[in-house]
């Protein structure tokens, strides 16, 4: 067995230069209200995202990829809520230039990104059809099919083209060999295919990866998430639409907009056979859903979930776990 | 149970163009090559069908895809098929245990210097053990990818969007 090479030190990718650590005063007064600690909230909106990836479990084990790691100098430490996501101790390190993610053992992905596969996890695990709606680039399909392992048939399915090869790839690297990629707009889907579980990460305004992609912190207004809240309320509108009865689905944003979370499920439970079921996922700190933004919403949404970045040390998401009850359309 | 499934997304359509299922021919073509080149089990084959894609390449799926008129599936890109059969990265990644003919172990220096898409030198490997074909070449026991060896030449087969400056290996 050859030697592992420890030459190469860890690079740090910690970001200091043109790194922006002032908040908008539009974004503090969109926002102020709705999170439970202000300063807490501004001050780890400006820190840089811990670096973290996820052990592909088609491929290798998480003991074994922390060995791996521990022998490169960079000692892993497993997420308290996820323990296929890791994270370097020191968590400015980049984890990617090693040879387990070229082997497709690790999946360099953000702790937020997992949490829509692992809020269904005892869904997809049993389920025979599973379909993820905006499956690109393919962090969360690869996810899936980890759970899945290889039972039942996940359909990734995503309407950009530029975008399919790049999914195709990483499901190959990962070794995932029951998926069916689909390149269609959801709005064109047939409605008779029907699903027992769906993922929708809808497409958004994307503030919740400020810690990542930090300019989009000038250049944020509180007119970008209306762009996209038409949008979502088609998309899981449709989504439901492919459930079947008791079918369970997944609608996910990076966003901390109400207007592309809330707002956007509050409609859907207005006008469907739609419930919302409670995620509970032991050591995240999750916070309910707003239940008022511009007027009452359906007070049902108070048992979405929030993910705040100051709570958990990671990005902002929104998390909608719902339940097609039988009969429902 | 399994028709059952493949039935259920009998009705997805795409745009994108209709793969082609491998004849059985086919099939045994690829299977064969991976069984008498690299010493593969013929069972790593067992419930999987396959599909040619564009620019040759084959693809590995589940039976059960097969059974579905399906436009698009995806799975392990297994082979690129032309006047020889070439093996894959992935492929051989994935079932890096089963491969036992064929293998060349790599040193570190010379692992980073495969996966950098650079050419390894030749009078620092014993080639003379081996025939005119493709190689697997492994290092820590992983199977890394291929590389063509002819007449004591021997090629780099890493795909350029497979190459990487590994820092850590």
């Amino acid at each position: 067995m050859a030697k592992h090479s420890t030459d190469h030190r860890p690079r740090s990718t910690a970001r200091t230069k043109g790194w922006i650590t002032e908040i908008p005063p539009a974004f503090k007064e969109y926002y102020g209200p709705l999170v439970d600690d202000e300063a807490a909230f501004y001050s780890a909106l400006v820190k840089p995202l811990p670096k973290s990836l996820r052990v592909n479990t088609l491929k290798a084990e998480r003991e074994y990829v922390k060995t791996r790691y521990t022998g490169y100098g960079i000692p892993l430490v497993e997420c308290p809520w996820y323990a296929d996501a890791l994270i370097p101790q020191d968590a400015t390190v980049d984890p990617s230039p090693a040879l387990e993610h070229f082997l497709g053992q690790v999946y360099v992905q953000e702790l937020t990104s997992m949490l829509p596969p692992l809020a269904l996890r005892e869904e997809i695990v049993s389920a025979n059809l599973v379909l993820d709606a905006c499956a690109a680039p393919g962090s969360k399909a690869t996810q899936v099919a980890a759970l899945m392992n290889d039972h039942g048939t996940l359909i990734a399915n995503d309407a950009d083209y530029n975008r399919i090869r790049a999914l195709k790839h990483n499901l190959s690297k990962a070794g995932a060999q029951n998926v069916i990629l689909t390149n269609v707009d959801l709005a064109e889907f047939p409605t008779e295919q029907q699903f027992d579980v769906i993922l929708l990460d809808a497409p958004c305004s994307s503030d919740g990866t400020i810690r990542k992609m930090n300019k989009l912190l000038p250049n944020w207004t509180a007119k970008r998430p209306l762009k996209y809240a038409s949008l979502q309320r088609h998309l899981i509108k449709k989504a439901f639409a492919l459930l079947k009865p008791d079918g369970v689905m997944l609608y996910s944003t990076c966003s901390f907009s109400p207007e592309e979370n809330e707002v956007t499920v509050s409609h859907l439970l207005n006008n469907s056979e739609a419930e919302i079921e409670p995620i509970e996922i032991p050591n995240l700190h999750l916070s309910p859903g707003i239940t008022e933004w511009n007027g009452e919403l359906d007070p049902r949404v108070a048992r979405t979930s929030r993910i705040w970045g100051h709570h958990n040390n990671t990005g902002g998401f929104f998390l909608a776990k719902i339940r097609k009850t039988d009969g429902g359309e | 149970m399994v028709e059952n499934r493949a039935s259920m997304v009998r009705t997805v359509r795409t745009e994108t163009r209709r793969q082609e299922w491998l004849s059985p021919e086919q099939r045994e073509r690829i299977i064969d090559f991976y069984v008498e080149r690299f010493g593969a089990p013929r069972e790593i084959f067992s419930g999987r069908s396959m599909y040619l894609s564009s620019r040759q390449r084959v693809y590995l799926v589940a039976d059960m895809l097969a059974k579905c008129s399906i436009e698009v599936v995806t799975g392990i890109n297994v082979a690129r098929v032309a006047a020889a059969v070439k093996p894959t990265t992935d492929f051989l990644q994935l079932h890096s245990a089963a491969i036992a003919k064929n293998v060349l172990e790599l040193t570190t220096e010379q692992a980073r210097k495969y996966i950098a898409g650079e050419e390894l030198d030749e009078s620092e490997l014993a080639l003379d053990r081996y025939t005119n074909g493709y190689l697997c070449l492994k290092y820590a026991g992983q199977a890394l990818g291929c590389a063509h060896l002819k007449n004591g030449i021997l090629s780099n087969m890493l795909a350029k969007d497979r190459r990487r400056k590994l820092e850590h290996l």
